[in-house]
């Protein structure tokens, strides 16, 4: 190689960010490698996380073992989410994570559904998805490995306590040199990247690659690429209103959406306790509004919808809210980071910087954001409510990417799948559908299946699909054995 | 069912796109209440110049349900492994694409980072020698990939090199037995409804008049629906991809045959070479600014290894697409769609990629602008980022002072390319789209081949003791070899496999 490794990182902030970005970059830095991370309060976890199936993923990499991070995190598991009162006020939807039904005579199951669905003879869409049928139950078991099992169709997600999580990724990160402290200046070199970063107590910090993971990017804000792309017009939440509250007897293993007039709510069930969480705007709900919603005193987030034009720029790259910020309306979050943490790995600079590898990390940072962004939208312009929040959400015109997507969608049931989406295909399908978005015609190559076969063939899978959740033990059972 | 639905399909051209197009649509519309007439002309000859494939043919005559034994045996079929680019870097050099990976990742890092780090501490084994299809091909040893996923010899795929007339005849005889209906003949008129400008109608020689809810465009580079009748435009890529003509001619076999085509870079264009069971296909495809017809065919007919079987043919084209592939109720298939000279074997995969993407988004006759405009998104980009990586090959050479070859490296290149290649040069980074047909491993294959070598490799690969690497190198080449050494030659496997029948010449087999 040509070009010197790098011999430091600092990490500023800390959080599930910072420390998601620490316990990663043990694994692929060399020794010589310094890995600092400065822990400002700003950034300091608060609040539970709904996190995708893929951050198992990132937890295998790391070799964290799950039971042990859902027992520091208060851990419960994920099967999907559940979106209530969105298209009308009683009605709700469950988003499974396993696809819906199964390929029939090599046509998508969405139009099987779809052309049943014409007759009748349908039922919900989500009664395809075994992930949903055991939610809505409050069954949970892991998925099998036998690809004959339905159990095979399985995957799940985690419900983690954001301070537990980081303490149990802390653990890992052993050699990584941690301390608190507060950010005074950041010193820009005359080409614009960072000399120094001083500290509230006078130390200076000096290292080859600063890594953001503050609340509001104070480094990157301070570089010259570090302008923010605002979404707060197709996302008008502003504001979290977070608090915990008794738990259930047998929580569901689903993220629960509730849109209400002020917003949404959320709740995410943690062991010990639900965190629910209030998304408004500010100018419309006042806080003390929001507490009361949530029926006591909560914590108050602050919440800038949008993304840096640049994440990384020179020596400094930004990750988590630091470098981007949405309503964790999709239940993904970590998501981001996740995503921004692996793509440093794989695009790691030198001592001397790269800046085409910057060029590249920023083109796939800005389309995954983008296209996940799509999806939040997505649930906001498919609401019904009409309440100013709703109505001003509505206001303005769709992302082009989005419009097409749902249009082709709505013409015959395509999906368009992107660059660097997050959402794969089975979950587009879930979301549209479960927000009353239907194709006007289904794939005309779903009519070679005789009309009476197809029904038979979706009840028999109905039937199979409820038969295999209420075989599950429940949630709280699964819980039990697991810790 | 709705009362807006096909009816009836109409299929403009023979030829392998018209042919291939009627047996999947037969194949996938059975059972539907669709009738499909295909009218070609006996006169109008077929270009047939996609003779070698690229491995997703297999899915497409999978999904067929063709035997492969029989289509092989009724196409004069060889396996191919890969293309064999000669004298495309500097002249003299040779390096094979092939259909698989280089080595596997170690640590998490992509093999070709270990391999060029390798390289920079002094070891020159050079790529080649961890592709499993790469050292198969130069031995001439072909044997089918193991299923067992756990197994190196699962590692990599085959396609075919084949005669396109005995592959078009093949589906004919396909499609006809699934009630696809041939009608001889040419077409004289094209007949558009006022009210929309839809295609109404097609009128023949004889005076025949043939409705249809849906036609489809195989007539070639003519494009007599998509461009005479509906006036799709062209986006024309001469400025990239400047060689506008191609002349062919096969030869006799005089050699065992080789499980890969062969691309040799000439002064103003390349040389194909397609060993096929009973004859070899050769080819050079040219700027005529560069060079005149009658010295392309004395250097094509210079270059053949055996006799000439007939007269070189002419072929006349212009690399790009149709603006619109999807126009109202006409959907272009193959050289009426667009062209790209077959430098990766495409020809064919694009008919395909036009199938299957009709199929998928198969329309009402009211052919929603919904669908259309899905239908061309998906197919220009299939064009552009083929396009990409042919203008690549072309770019990156070394060939100074010639002048063909000096344009090409020194006039601009698309900037989605450039990009691509800035990225590489830097890091060795291979950008990667969720779509576009050409994988990490291809891109490898052509950079490194025509020695565009990255400044720095992946850092991480450090994570790795040199110690440790050295010992997975010498393990990976050493079962390549290994597993190479077992396998039978390309012409003992066809031979045992699908040898054409009684009537081709009889052929000498090599042990």
């Amino acid at each position: 190689m040509t070009g010197s490794p790098l011999s430091s990182v600092a990490i500023l902030g800390g959080g599930v960010a910072g420390w998601m970005t620490a316990a990663a970059l043990t694994w692929v830095l060399p020794p010589a490698c310094a890995i600092r991370v400065v822990e400002t309060t700003d950034a300091a976890p608060c609040g539970a996380l709904s996190t995708l199936p893929a951050l198992r993923g990132f937890h295998g990499l790391l070799g964290l073992d799950e039971a042990a991070v859902m027992r520091t995190a208060r851990g419960t598991f994920k099967l999907g989410a559940r979106y209530g009162g969105w298209t009308a006020p009683d009605q709700d939807h469950v988003e499974g994570f396993s696809d819906a039904g199964a390929n029939l005579d090599g046509v998508a199951f969405h139009h099987h559904w779809l052309r049943a669905r014409q007759r009748g003879q349908a039922g919900r869409y989500e009664d395809y998805s075994l992930a949903a049928v055991a939610g809505r139950l409050g069954r949970f078991t892991p998925p099998s490995e036998d690809p004959r099992s339905v159990l095979s169709t399985l995957s799940y997600g985690l419900h983690l306590d954001a301070a537990g999580y980081v303490a149990a990724l802390r653990a890992t990160a052993g050699r990584v040199q941690a301390r608190a402290g507060g950010i005074a200046e950041v010193v820009l070199a005359p080409d614009g990247v960072i000399a120094e970063v001083v500290l509230a107590d006078g130390e200076r910090l000096v290292a080859d690659l600063f890594v953001d993971t503050t609340s509001d990017g104070r480094l990157i804000g301070a570089t010259p690429d570090g302008g923010w792309i605002d979404e707060s017009t197709a996302l008008p939440c502003d504001r979290l209103a977070q608090r915990e509250v008794a738990p259930r007897a047998n929580p569901p293993p689903l993220t629960e959406f509730e849109a209400v007039a002020e917003g949404w709510l959320r709740r995410v069930p943690l062991r010990g306790g639900d965190a629910v969480t209030l998304a408004y705007a500010s100018d419309l709900t006042p806080d003390d509004a929001a507490c009361s919603v949530l029926g006591g005193e909560a914590k108050i987030v602050r919440l800038r919808n949008g993304r840096r034009e640049r994440a990384w720029s020179g020596n400094c790259l930004a990750i988590g809210p630091a470098a981007s910020q949405m309503e964790s309306l999709n239940g993904d979050d970590a998501q981001a980071i996740q995503s921004g943490v692996s793509r440093l790995i794989a695009l790691l600079p030198t001592a001397d910087g790269s800046p085409l590898a910057a060029m590249e990390y920023n083109r796939l940072m800005a389309e995954t954001f983008d296209r996940a962004r799509d999806m939040a939208v997505l649930r906001y312009l498919a609401a019904t409510r009409i309440d100013p929040l709703w109505a001003r959400a509505r206001r303005g015109a769709p992302p082009a990417a989005l419009a097409y997507k749902q249009a082709q969608f709505e013409s015959r049931g395509r999906v368009v799948l992107y660059d660097e989406e997050t959402f794969v295909e089975g979950a587009w399908v879930g979301a549209f559908l479960g927000h009353g978005i239907t194709p006007r015609r289904h794939d005309r190559l779903a009519d070679r299946l005789p009309a009476d076969q197809a029904d038979a063939a979706l009840a028999r899978l109905r039937g199979l699909i409820r038969q295999a959740a209420l075989a599950m033990p429940t949630h709280a059972g699964a819980l039990k054995d697991r810790s | 069912m709705t009362d807006h639905a096909v009816r009836n399909i109409l299929i403009v051209g023979g030829g392998t796109a018209g042919w291939m197009t009627a047996a999947a649509v037969s194949a996938k519309l059975a059972g539907l209440p669709i009738a499909i007439r295909l009218v070609e002309s006996a006169e109008i000859g077929t270009v047939g110049v996609g003779e070698a494939t690229v491995p997703h043919i297999r899915h497409f005559n999978a999904a067929l349900g063709l035997d492969e034994a029989d289509f092989m045996r009724s196409t004069q079929a060889t396996y191919k492994l890969g293309i064999e680019f000669r004298g495309w870097g500097k002249p003299g050099d040779s390096y094979i694409h092939p259909f698989g990976a280089y080595g596997a990742a170690i640590a998490g890092v992509g093999f070709h980072h270990h391999w060029l780090r390798a390289r920079q501490g002094g070891d020159a084994t050079p790529l080649e020698a961890y592709s499993l299809p790469v050292m198969a091909a130069r031995q001439g040893r072909f044997a089918p990939p193991s299923p067992d996923p756990r197994a190196l010899a699962s590692t990599y795929a085959y396609a075919y090199q084949f005669d396109a007339g005995l592959y078009a005849a093949y589906l004919r005889a396909y499609a006809e037995a699934r009630g696809v209906v041939r009608t001889e003949g040419k077409v004289a008129d094209v007949a558009l409804r006022g009210e929309d400008g839809f295609i109404a109608a097609v009128t023949m020689e004889n005076g025949e008049r043939i409705e249809a809810d849906l036609f489809i465009d195989c007539s070639g580079f003519r494009g007599l629906l998509i461009e005479q009748a509906l006036k799709a435009g062209y986006e024309d890529w001469t400025r990239w991809l400047p060689c506008d003509r191609a002349a062919a001619v096969p030869c006799e076999t005089v050699e065992a045959s080789t499980p890969y085509t062969r691309c040799t870079a000439d002064a103003a264009g390349w040389r194909w070479r397609i060993p096929l069971q009973h004859r070899v296909g050769n080819g050079y495809v040219y700027s005529s600014q560069h060079i005149g017809d009658d010295d392309a065919a004395a250097a094509l007919l210079a270059g053949l290894e055996g006799k000439a079987q007939a007269d070189p043919r002419f072929l006349r084209f212009v690399a790009g697409h149709r603006r619109k592939q999807w126009s109202k109720n006409c959907v272009a298939v193959g050289l009426a769609s667009g062209f790209l000279e077959p430098l990766e074997s495409t020809s064919i995969h694009l008919i395909q990629v036009a199938v299957t993407t009709l199929l998928e988004l198969f329309p009402d006759r009211g052919c929603d602008q919904a669908d259309q405009d899905e239908y061309n998104r998906v197919m220009t980009l299939e064009f552009e980022r083929i396009r990409d990586f042919l203008v690549l090959h072309y770019h990156a050479n070394q060939r100074t002072g010639e002048p063909f070859w000096d344009d090409r490296r020194n006039l601009p290149i698309p900037d989605s390319l450039a990009y691509k290649m800035e990225l590489f040069r830097d890091r060795g980074v291979v950008v990667k789209y969720k779509d576009g047909f050409f994988l990490e491993p291809s891109w490898l294959a052509v950079y490194l081949g025509q020695n565009i070598v990255p400044r720095i490799y992946d850092p991480v690969s450090d994570s790795v003791p040199d110690a440790v690497l050295a010992h997975r190198l010498k393990a990976i080449r050493g079962s390549i070899a290994e597993t190479v050494r077992a396998m039978p030659t390309h012409d003992d496997w066809i031979a045992r496999f699908c040898a054409a029948g009684s009537g081709t010449p009889a052929r000498t087999v090599t042990a």
